[in-house]
């Protein structure tokens, strides 16, 4: 038993899910890969597993060319925590778009000032 | 070093405990990651993204029962959003300057404040509400089923002037320390704008995620984030967080402030203690 929840609810929530979902499996990929192909299954912090030079969008843009190049442990991992880190963000441009379409305009200023603040975050910081 | 195992695992009672109380469950494990080596910085990048897997895990449940209000959420962010870049920001200035003791012990002030008010309020299952002029303009309002009562509860929220600052000042302490976001935030939601504990705690761990990323460029950019660290805990925190989700619509707003409170003493003791150590 629940009560009626709006649109933009139920499509976050698909968001969220997904976001989730895919995450978890391509991280925990990485994470056993990592184990089997190092026989090691202690985090050891090496400087290898350190991202390095670079904003959040940098991180995105070289874990997607480096999942091109090969299938890594490293690489599924990155790949993971880069959706994890995005669905926050996708969700917020769904809600522009719903009060879009919705012409509640309150909102749509107020979501779209969120969308600006966390894209300086990523970019500029 | 942590075994991978081991992490998991401690993960997985992070983002339970997270999710339930609507917390990030950094809490957990920043002090249990630098107990067994791990440099406070890479301890708090990890947890930062950890507490992303939470949110995210947490709020798909509660975004889809109608338990985080969406709309308060949306309105709350545009303040911790630019809290947390602040605080993110801050951090260096602030050891620059020694005045890290003053930090702590304001926002331990700050928990102290709330704990006196939310423990006020203990017996009270729903808060009574006299929405204002700016609360309804913003159609800051909602309704959940709520399981133990039975019954479709419609709620309506006040004082959102008041609550942007405290929610700044929520994103401020989250950005700077890594940890003690969320209790801020559930503060300011129970004190000033009159939410429901369940509601307060759904919503908090929805927006949670988003003051954790605004925050965590940061720690890109610092080199701070180890990927074989992340993502482990990550994991850990995601499945927890969606045992937690089920856990939550069972117990009544009456037992999620009682434990809320108890973590408020555990809070405030770390932050006092903080304060009198910090250089």
């Amino acid at each position: 038993m629940s009560v009626k929840v709006s649109f933009l609810s139920l499509g976050i929530s698909w968001i969220l899910r997904v976001g989730v979902t895919l995450s978890l499996a391509l991280e925990s990929a990485g994470v056993l890969l990592y184990c089997i192909q190092t026989g090691n299954q202690s985090l050891d912090l090496s400087a290898a597993w350190q991202f390095k030079g670079g904003n959040f969008f940098d991180f995105a843009t070289s874990t997607v060319r480096a999942i091109g190049g090969s299938l890594s442990p490293l690489n599924i991992m990155s790949l993971g925590v880069m959706i994890l880190m995005l669905t926050p963000y996708v969700r917020v441009i769904a809600g522009v778009i719903y009060y879009g379409v919705q012409k509640d305009w309150k909102y749509v200023g107020i979501t779209l000032f969120v969308l600006a603040v966390i894209t300086t975050g990523l970019v500029v910081l | 070093m942590i075994g991978v195992l081991f992490a998991l695992l401690f993960a997985i009672l992070a983002g339970f405990i997270g999710s339930i109380l609507g917390l990030g469950g950094a809490l957990i494990l920043t002090p249990i990651l630098v107990y067994f080596g791990v440099p406070i910085q890479y301890a708090i990048a990890a947890s930062m993204v950890a507490i992303i897997a939470t949110s995210s895990g947490a709020a798909s449940s509660y975004v889809r029962d109608g338990l985080s209000n969406v709309r308060a959420a949306f309105y709350m962010e545009t303040f911790t959003a630019v809290g947390a870049i602040v605080g993110a920001s801050l951090t260096g200035y602030i050891v620059l300057v020694h005045a890290e003791a003053l930090l702590y012990y304001v926002f331990a002030a700050f928990l102290a404040t709330s704990f006196l008010a939310l423990g006020k309020m203990r017996n009270r299952e729903l808060p009574e509400v006299n929405q204002d002029g700016m609360a309804k303009w913003l159609k800051l309002e909602g309704s959940y089923y709520d399981k133990p009562a039975k019954k479709q509860i419609d709620y309506k929220l006040t004082r959102p002037a008041l609550a942007g600052p405290g929610m700044f000042f929520a994103g401020v302490a989250a950005g700077m320390l890594g940890i003690g976001g969320g209790a801020f935030k559930i503060s300011v939601q129970e004190m000033i704008m009159g939410m429901p504990s369940k509601v307060s705690t759904a919503t908090t761990n929805f927006i949670q995620g988003m003051t954790a990323l605004a925050g965590a460029s940061v720690y890109f950019t610092s080199g701070f984030v180890y990927l074989d660290l992340a993502a482990p805990l990550a994991i850990g925190t995601t499945v927890g967080s969606l045992l937690g989700a089920r856990v939550l619509p069972n117990l009544t707003n009456r037992t999620v402030r009682s434990v809320f409170l108890i973590v408020l003493v555990v809070l405030i003791i770390d932050m006092v203690w903080k304060g009198m150590t910090a250089p």
